[in-house]
């Protein structure tokens, strides 16, 4: 079998950075309204609906909808399966960085 | 800071990959910090809550004609008994609030400590005058009572920004997914907490002065003593979920309760104290075997 470069382990629904930021953003313990990870990221709506839209067919991230006072809201977390993910692209990432030797 | 998408592009090559852990980290940072701002704002909206229930305590039990009667045992209190049932929870209170700013991850920046002074110059004016009018000058409790919500607009206004900061706050826990149970020196260091609370309370209402002189004096010690330790108060403060913070809320308040029934009631005094010690422990007792959320570091 041949060497198994770190990049294989990069996942594909975070390839951009972008969707990389929100995932980086929703950790595990964190709930975040759209508005308030829009400025986070200092992105704009359209962009973050199509990374978020992306991630959350891919299971990543969960979205939910409330109300503070009667203004409407929509809060996002990562699920299981995005941590699990981000955790593995980060090593990846990480094994990159380091400029690791394929291992074979 | 962050780059606009730019396609499905991968990103490959040390230096990006480099980059973007740096942009991830940045970003664990920035929402720790905002996660820390809200806690701030909480612990910022409780504390005016809780001084102004002392204010009011303080007040009601120590204005002048306070001690309408003896209670059916014959005992007339001095006041000292209820000076201390007022202070006691005030100061695990203080010592609760400073370990939950300990343990937040980020230190407030300056705009952050700025409304920290606000906020303590604002608790201080009614305190100050409560304590004037009831101690000094011995006003009857209405007039006392009237000019010290006056006072307590500052802080009323404060912490009603800091609780609808808070409520509308952008980033926040969900509700814990994991939950455990205390671990074993927070499980003792609560239940000890509600039993000794829930004593000086009992005590309060006894003749049994001395006794209840040196429970106080005891727990002051135990309080400065542990500060620093795993069974001092603020390490519970980084531990405590919100059942634990609640039923500090429900013992700390039916205690200043106590205070101003003890001083205004004709009851039998040791029985209104036995009574208002139990309920008074109760909640922190059964809290302390409750479990509490796990969040990730």
């Amino acid at each position: 079998m041949g060497a198994h470069h770190p990049r294989h382990d990069l996942d594909d629904a975070l390839l951009t950075p972008l969707r990389f930021s929100v995932m980086a953003a929703l950790r595990a313990d964190v709930e975040i309204d759209f508005g308030t990870l829009r400025d986070l990221l200092e992105t704009d709506d359209s962009a973050l609906s199509k990374a978020i839209s992306t991630l959350s067919a891919a299971g990543y991230v969960a979205v939910r909808k409330g109300f503070v006072g009667n203004r409407p809201r929509t809060w996002l977390t990562a699920t299981g399966a995005g941590i699990a993910a981000m955790r593995i692209h980060v090593a990846a990432l990480q094994a990159i960085a380091a400029g690791l030797p394929p291992a074979s | 800071m962050i780059d606009q998408p730019s396609g499905d592009s991968p990103q490959s090559g040390t230096d990006a990959a480099a980059r973007l852990l740096q942009v991830g980290d940045a970003l664990n940072d920035r929402v720790h910090a905002a996660i820390d701002a809200r806690t701030r704002a909480i612990a910022e909206s409780c504390m005016a809550a809780a001084v102004l229930a002392y204010v009011f305590a303080v007040v009601l039990s120590g204005g002048g004609n306070a001690g309408l009667g003896a209670g059916a045992n014959g005992y007339e209190p001095n006041g000292l008994g209820f000076a201390f049932l007022i202070l006691v929870p005030f100061l695990a209170a203080t010592s609760l609030e400073q370990g939950l700013r300990q343990s937040l991850h980020t230190a407030g920046h300056g705009r952050s400590r700025t409304r920290r002074v606000l906020v303590a110059s604002a608790s201080m004016l009614p305190l100050c005058v409560a304590l004037i009018l009831v101690v000094f000058w011995q006003t009857p409790w209405p007039l006392a009572l009237l000019i010290t919500v006056v006072t307590t607009v500052p802080l009323l206004l404060l912490a009603t920004q800091s609780a609808r900061r808070a409520r509308n706050w952008g980033v926040r826990r969900p509700k814990p997914v994991w939950l455990a149970p205390l671990g074993g020196a927070s499980q003792i260091s609560t239940a000890v907490l509600g039993l000794w609370l829930g004593a000086i309370a009992a005590l309060s209402g006894t003749t049994l002065i001395l006794a209840g002189g040196l429970t106080v004096i005891a727990f002051f010690c135990t309080v400065m003593v542990t500060q620093q330790s795993r069974w001092g108060l603020p390490r519970l403060a980084g531990e405590w979920g919100r059942e634990q913070w609640s039923a500090f809320g429900c013992s700390y308040l039916l205690m200043l309760g106590l205070a101003v029934v003890l001083s205004r009631t004709n009851w039998d005094l040791t029985v209104v104290g036995i009574v208002g010690g139990v309920c008074v422990a109760a909640p922190l007792v059964i809290a302390a075997f409750r479990p509490a959320p796990i969040w990730e570091p």
